[in-house]
């Protein structure tokens, strides 16, 4: 309503709300997000030790969903979302912050988000929404150790969605309540990247310093390890969210 | 004359006193195969075609189906049918398998359509079109399905992960498969929800199996738009190379070997015993969780 | 010498006894084969409120013309007396219905000499005349003398026979069913302007009207704390013939006010609540009728041109000598729209001729109209906020500016009265209509997926929608003379039933697809279908009076439709399965809907009358929301009202309402489909005042004010997008907005005269104020007022007039709505609801310049 508001209206405001304040069933939610890793850098596979120097990650857009299975056609409209899209260090226990979530109150079961690569609807390629990380959705780095050799690699993952309009990661079953904002409150995403990387192939590696005589290796997409982190950020190790206070 | 309009008055009154009442039907469910299980699949560039050159036939495709529910929202009226039945969809005529009949159901739409895939059990109703061993061996396995086929390409080669390819005309597969799954609420192809009931007569409902999810290279939530069907990761699978892939061979192969991005997607995959997709069976065990489907190409989530 | 027939007609009037004696004569020469008229009904003059206290009984002598069909065309007073008495007379005796003349057999117009005498209200309790003795208050001609050739007023010793009179018997079969129960007459429709038939309509208590999504497209209709969308909540009509179109592509009961002429509307009949048995489908907040009518007689011209370029030509064909009734008129509209994108072109003629005598009427109507413009479409709230599109435009995105409505419209009609003996009545009609709509609109922005190929995504959501009908319908009613078996405890039993039937055949087609706005390629397909439909319904209504002060009213209706839909994309193949089948889905379903109605109405006073009222009621479905062979899920409305009247003459015209409603299944706009989507039952519960006077002749005011608490009554339906909704007890209902005012003042009078033609003038003002509108998701769209002025002056053959509307120019949301939507394809996308607003008109000014030829 502009400033030349008649006072008609405001007096009709003023009686209305006396008469009782109609309101549909749902309320504004607002919460900054968070996220953290576990504090964890190292993990043993078969009796090799792998170390993760590092872990940085770009997260976002995300959105909650009432349904139990979000994607483009079970989301169109979602509960919240968090449309900022933000790099953090996943392997930092301690929060940081990436985003605000906004939306409306309700039951979310599900969430779909990028990982800072979108294939936007009406584009013809996915793209990096963030030029951090070299356009990159994660890049890890880190050593294996075997039997005392140690072997450094590098992994910088692209979590492209799969199609335009489509997010890289659907259907990730979480159920939260949203509810109006508390200012104490905040969202906080736990991501394990020591769990992803738990999945590469520690042969693999080995044998790729043996072939390139070095003892340090990238493990590029046609690598299983590559793969197989790639299906643990999208799909089988998704990070968890919970409601904590801000910190 | 007054006398008679007083007498239509009061008739009419006292029919629409009675108008609540909008008699019952029956529902029968029915379960449905898709073409693609008893025509199969071709290979070709179209985009209903497998992709990579193979062609897919299926021998059995034997399901322990039912649960059925149907239930009205608005007054919580619900119909329930609990009984499982052993089928093959290969045997199945044209007209479908009564899985359920509700008789005297109110007319009215029934919102909420749900139907199950569950395990086979002893308790379950075997169809004569199941072989005794058959359903035996799905009850002894714990399975929901019995699945069995084979892959024909005349240029056709496993080239499982990390050993060189080999020429395979045929591959077969016979897999029993544990995915039990509750679909619904069902939409029809016109996305109405569930059935509705008309009264004095018979409406069909169909339960409806797709015979390519196997085969597709996502996991589609709603709509399936956009997939691609590709069926050498289940060549590759032949790790023995003695053309029949086995459940123990695809639980050998990480799913990173065989579903590697670009061309395979897994976001949004059903998690299977808790866990996400880890290996080949695990794929073929999400998939085949997802290929409940209602009065044909009608979505239902899945649970 | 000549020779007349002399009347004597004796009324009741609710304020007091009248005796009005009518002496008539006819100016034709006599001939054995003449007959002059008579009288058949006369309706009860109203005393002025402003002569209560001096409480004269004059006689008024007037001069009326009888048309061949019975009615009075003209009629004016012998000589000038008092005003309120004169303005009184004359309209008392414009609604008589005589027996018209007649020579040799054949009905002719004749001019009638004409008394009337006013009976002050305290003369109620004097000595009844002797023509208290007369057994029936219903319609009838006592003797007449043959031939009579002479005429004289009151007291002449001339022949004289007797009537009793009532009003028309179609009028009281239309009489109020309950306390909210509106005539909104003329002067009230004139007080403000209008500038189009929903503004018209906007006068009626409890109704907001606004077209949000443009002209071209219907309006949006709030009534009572219903949201009717474009009519499915309301059953509309024009002379009888319905609006409302089923199945419509944009909306169930699609109804578009743009084929009435406003001018040309004499009085809105608003049933609020469905009280009455001649309600049908749609009739689920209530029913609405326009009734057309020119009052003002004479070959009139009227051009008008104002803000926004736009230009408006009315001309009106309404010969003197004929009945209000007939008359031919048709206008054209240009404009350029405020803000952006919102120019176009609208035409409209109306025609409809009325003929026959006293007993038989009949009439033509007929209607034509066309129109194209463009939509500036929703805007989203953010966007205005951050500056990226203003308040009053487009999104400048190419989809956005290609969106436009083309509505084309015909209708004919054709209707026959049968007027009886005792209130007795017969009517007939058949009626035939076309109507094409296209409408091109985006409401979201860049969101949709193509589904005949997914992978053509992202070209833009402009919705394309078709929608072409034919309907053909009838209506048969007929009304028994009133019957009195017995009295009880002395007071008489009168009562009169009425039979009816309708029916109606509407042959649709429909489409919607979504095009690429940069090269008008067609990118999607959603809807290409075929719909029979047809509604037959039959209703029994019973008028039963016990003595003076009870009435009882009311029956039951049962409809009975049938659909027939071919879906030609029903079982649509998608393009990644293999065809196994013809794509198509062709079902029919039938639908019985049923229900009572009934008015208790107690005038324990002249002055004052107590209604209970209660009734059920029904909306039909979409047909293409029907399987094959469903019994067709009406949607049920329960209405109850409780209320009173006052009427203390033209001082003051009161009435307060309470009522409540429940509907099995409210519906809501989709704005991802362009259409209709459910939400639930809900009930409304709420209150209505309406005040109307006119304490002097040259001025008149009105105000109501509504207010109704509107709740979803369970969860909404879960489904795989959202399982379990939330819900809270008693929550709003979206989009309704719970306090509704109106006010409407208006001074009209003779300010002088100017060689020798009177120069009149006048100034109205009405106010429109609207409250906070919850909207989905727990947004709120703001309360608004709205002031619109109009001022004129006449002289002779000339006015000039100047119409503002929106004195203040407030910024308002015409509508408002909240969804997802994306406008900005290149970034990454909010899918939570945001607001969306359609602007409403800011401060406009139009100027028109009338002539008028005799």
């Amino acid at each position: 309503m502009s400033r030349r508001r008649s006072w008609m209206a405001l007096l009709l405001a003023v009686l209305a709300w006396a008469l009782g304040c109609e309101q549909t069933g749902r309320s504004h939610v607002l919460a900054p997000v968070y996220a953290a890793g576990t504090g964890v850098r190292d993990v043993s596979q078969n009796g090799d030790t792998i170390h993760v120097d590092r872990a940085q990650v770009v997260f976002g857009p995300a959105y909650f969903c009432a349904t139990s299975s979000a994607d483009r056609d079970l989301c169109p409209t979602a509960l919240a979302e968090v449309l900022d899209v933000s790099e953090f260090d996943a392997l930092s226990a301690t929060p940081t912050p990436i985003g605000t979530l906004r939306g409306t109150s309700g039951t979310y079961r599900s969430l779909m988000f990028d990982w800072g690569i979108s294939w936007l609807l009406s584009a013809s390629r996915p793209e990096s929404t963030l030029p951090a990380l070299g356009g990159h959705s994660a890049v890890f780095s880190g050593s294996v150790t075997r039997a005392g050799r140690v072997v450094s690699w590098s992994l910088s993952i692209d979590a492209s969605p799969a199609e335009a309009g489509r997010p890289a990661v659907a259907g990730v079953r979480e159920t939260h309540a949203l509810e109006p904002a508390d200012a104490s409150r905040a969202l906080v995403m736990t991501v394990d990247p020591v769990d992803w990387i738990s999945r590469v192939d520690t042969n693999e590696i080995f044998s790729a310093a043996d072939v390139a005589g070095a003892e340090s290796v990238v493990l590029g997409p046609e690598t299983t390890s590559y793969q197989a982190v790639l299906i643990a950020m999208t799909s089988s190790a998704p990070p968890t969210f919970e409601w904590g206070t801000r910190p | 004359m007054q006398r008679s309009l007083i007498q239509s008055l009061l008739l009419l009154v006292f029919l629409t006193s009675c108008s609540s009442a909008t008699g019952v039907g029956d529902v029968s469910v029915r379960l449905g195969a898709e073409d693609s299980i008893t025509l199969g699949l071709t290979a070709g560039s179209a985009a209903e075609d497998v992709v990579d050159g193979w062609d897919v036939t299926y021998s059995k495709f034997i399901v322990a189906v039912g649960g059925i529910s149907l239930r009205q929202q608005s007054t919580g009226t619900q119909f329930d049918s609990l009984g499982v039945h052993i089928v093959d969809l290969m045997a199945l005529p044209a007209t479908g398998f009564e899985l359920a009949r509700f008789a005297g159901v109110p007319a009215a739409r029934y919102d909420v359509f749900n139907w199950q895939i569950a395990i086979a059990s002893a308790s379950a109703t075997r169809e004569a079109s199941v072989a005794e061993a058959d359903a035996a061996r799905m009850i002894a396995d714990g399975c929901t399905y019995l699945i069995a086929g084979e892959l024909t390409n005349a240029t056709g080669q496993t080239c499982s992960p990390g050993t060189a390819c080999v020429d395979a005309r045929t591959v077969r597969f016979d897999l029993c498969i544990p995915a039990a799954t509750t679909f619904g609420p069902c939409n029809d192809p016109d996305g109405a929800a569930g059935v509705a009931v008309s009264a004095g007569g018979v409406t069909n409902a169909e339960a409806t199996l797709h015979g390519d999810h196997l085969f597709f290279n996502l996991f589609p939530l709603g709509d399936e738009a956009t997939i691609v069907r590709r069926a050498q990761w289940l060549a590759n699978s032949d790790t023995g190379h003695d053309g029949i892939v086995t459940r123990a061979e695809l639980e050998s192969l990480q799913a990173a070997q065989l579903f590697t991005s670009p061309n395979y997607s897994l976001a949004g995959a059903p998690t299977v015993d808790g866990h996400g997709i880890e290996t080949g069976w695990d794929w073929v065990r999400a998939q085949a969780r997802t290929q409940g489907h209602f009065q044909g190409e009608g979505e239902c989530p899945w649970n | 010498m000549l020779r007349y027939k002399r009347a004597v007609l004796r009324v009741r009037h609710e304020i007091g006894w009248f005796l009005a004696v009518v002496v008539a004569f006819s100016g034709l020469p006599r001939a054995d084969a003449q007959t002059a008229p008579s009288v058949i009904s006369a309706r009860e003059p109203a005393y002025p409120t402003d002569e209560l206290e001096r409480a004269n009984e004059p006689v008024v002598i007037l001069h009326a013309t009888v048309e061949v069909d019975g009615t009075v065309s003209d009629a004016h007073t012998e000589e000038a007396g008092n005003p309120s008495f004169d303005a009184a007379a004359v309209e008392c005796v414009r609604a008589w219905i005589f027996s018209p003349a007649t020579r040799d057999g054949r009905p002719v117009r004749a001019r009638v000499r004409v008394a009337v005498h006013f009976h002050a209200p305290v003369a109620r309790e004097a000595a009844p005349t002797p023509m208290d003795d007369a057994a029936s208050h219903e319609p009838h001609i006592a003797s007449h003398p043959e031939n009579s050739e002479d005429v004289a007023s009151d007291g002449d010793d001339g022949d004289r026979f007797a009537a009793e009179g009532s009003v028309d018997p179609i009028a009281d079969s239309r009489a109020a069913r309950s306390s909210s129960d509106y005539e909104i007459d003329e002067a009230q429709l004139r007080a403000t302007p209008a500038r189009d038939a929903g503004d018209v309509l906007s006068r009626a208590p409890g109704v907001y009207v606004a077209r949000g999504e443009g002209d071209g497209v219907a309006h949006s209709i709030f009534l009572r704390g219903f949201d009717a969308e474009h009519g499915q909540d309301i059953e509309l009509s024009v002379n009888g013939l319905p609006i409302n179109q089923p199945s419509h592509i944009h909306g169930q009961g699609y109804a578009d006010l743009g084929i009435i002429i406003p001018e040309l509307v004499s009085s809105v009949h608003v049933t609020e609540g469905v009280y009455d048995p001649h309600q049908g489908d749609f009739a689920v907040a209530g029913s609405v009728d326009f009734r057309l009518a020119v009052t003002d007689r004479g070959i009139r011209s009227r051009s008008s041109y104002g803000s926004f370029g736009t230009f408006r030509q009315l001309l009106v064909f309404a010969p003197q000598g004929e009945r209000d009734g007939s008359f031919a008129a048709a206008s054209f509209r240009h404009s350029d729209g405020f803000g952006s994108q919102r120019g176009g072109e609208s035409g409209t003629a109306n025609v409809q001729w009325e003929f026959g005598d006293g007993r038989t009427r009949s009439r033509v109507f007929a209607a034509l109209y066309g129109a194209r413009f463009h939509l500036a479409g929703v805007l989203r709230r953010d966007d205005v906020a951050t500056g990226n599109v203003g308040f009053f435009d487009a999104h400048r995105d190419p989809s956005a500016l290609l969106q436009s409505a083309f509505a084309a419209r015909a209708m004919l009609g054709a209707f026959v009265d049968l007027l009886g003996e005792r209130g007795s009545f017969a009517q007939l009609g058949v009626w035939a209509q076309y109507n094409d709509f296209r409408l091109q609109a985006n409401y979201t922005g860049y969101t949709e997926i193509s589904r005949v190929d997914p992978s053509w995504r992202g070209r833009g959501d402009l919705i394309e929608q078709s929608n072409e009908a034919g309907s053909f319908g009838f209506l048969a009613r007929y009304r028994s003379e009133r019957w009195n078996p017995f009295s009880i405890l002395g007071a008489p039993l009168g009562a009169h039933v009425e039979v009816g039937l309708t029916g109606r055949i509407d042959l649709t087609s429909q489409r919607q697809n979504l095009l690429d706005a940069t090269n008008n390629q067609t990118w999607d397909e959603r809807v290409r279908a075929s719909i029979r439909s047809s509604d037959v319904g039959a209703y029994a209504d019973l008028d039963l009076r016990l003595g003076t002060y009870v009435r009882i009213r009311g029956g039951a209706r049962a409809d009975l439709l049938y659909f027939d839909v071919d879906d030609a994309l029903g079982n649509f193949t998608p393009r990644f399965r293999r065809e196994s089948f013809i794509p198509g889905y062709r079902r029919s379903a039938m639908g019985l809907a049923a229900g009572p109605r009934a008015t208790l109405e107690v005038s324990p006073a002249p002055w004052l009358t107590l209604n209970a009222s209660y009734g059920q009621g029904y909306r039909s479905p979409q047909a293409r929301t029907l399987s094959d062979g469903e019994t067709a899920p009406y949607t049920k409305v329960h209405s109850g009202d409780l209320g009173i009247r006052f009427q203390l003459g033209d001082l003051l015209h009161a009435s307060v309402a309470g009522f409540y409603t429940t509907l099995s299944g409210d519906v809501a706009f989709d704005p991802g489909e362009g259409s209709l989507r459910y939400l639930g039952p809900s009930s409304r519960v709420g209150a209505a005042l309406s005040l109307r006077s006119q304490p002097v002749r040259w001025l008149t005011g009105s105000l109501s004010i509504t207010y109704v608490h509107a709740t979803l009554d369970a969860p909404p339906l879960s489904s795989a997008e959202d399982p379990s909704p939330p819900y809270r007890s008693g929550e709003a209902l979206p989009y309704v907005p719970p306090l509704v005012l109106r006010a409407d003042v208006s001074a009209r009078d003779r300010l002088t005269d100017l060689e020798g033609s009177a120069v009149t003038g006048h100034l109205g003002v009405g106010v429109t104020a609207v409250s906070n509108r919850p909207l989905p998701y727990g947004e709120s769209s703001a309360a608004f007022g709205l002031f619109d002025v109009s001022a004129g002056i006449a002289w002779s053959a000339l006015s000039l007039d100047v119409d503002v509307l929106n004195l203040t120019d407030a910024h308002y949301a015409a509508m408002e709505y909240a969804y997802t939507s994306n406008w900005s394809p290149t970034e990454i996308p909010s899918r939570v609801p945001a607001r969306h607003f359609a602007a409403g008109a800011p401060f406009s000014m139009m100027v028109s310049l009338g002539v008028k030829l005799p």
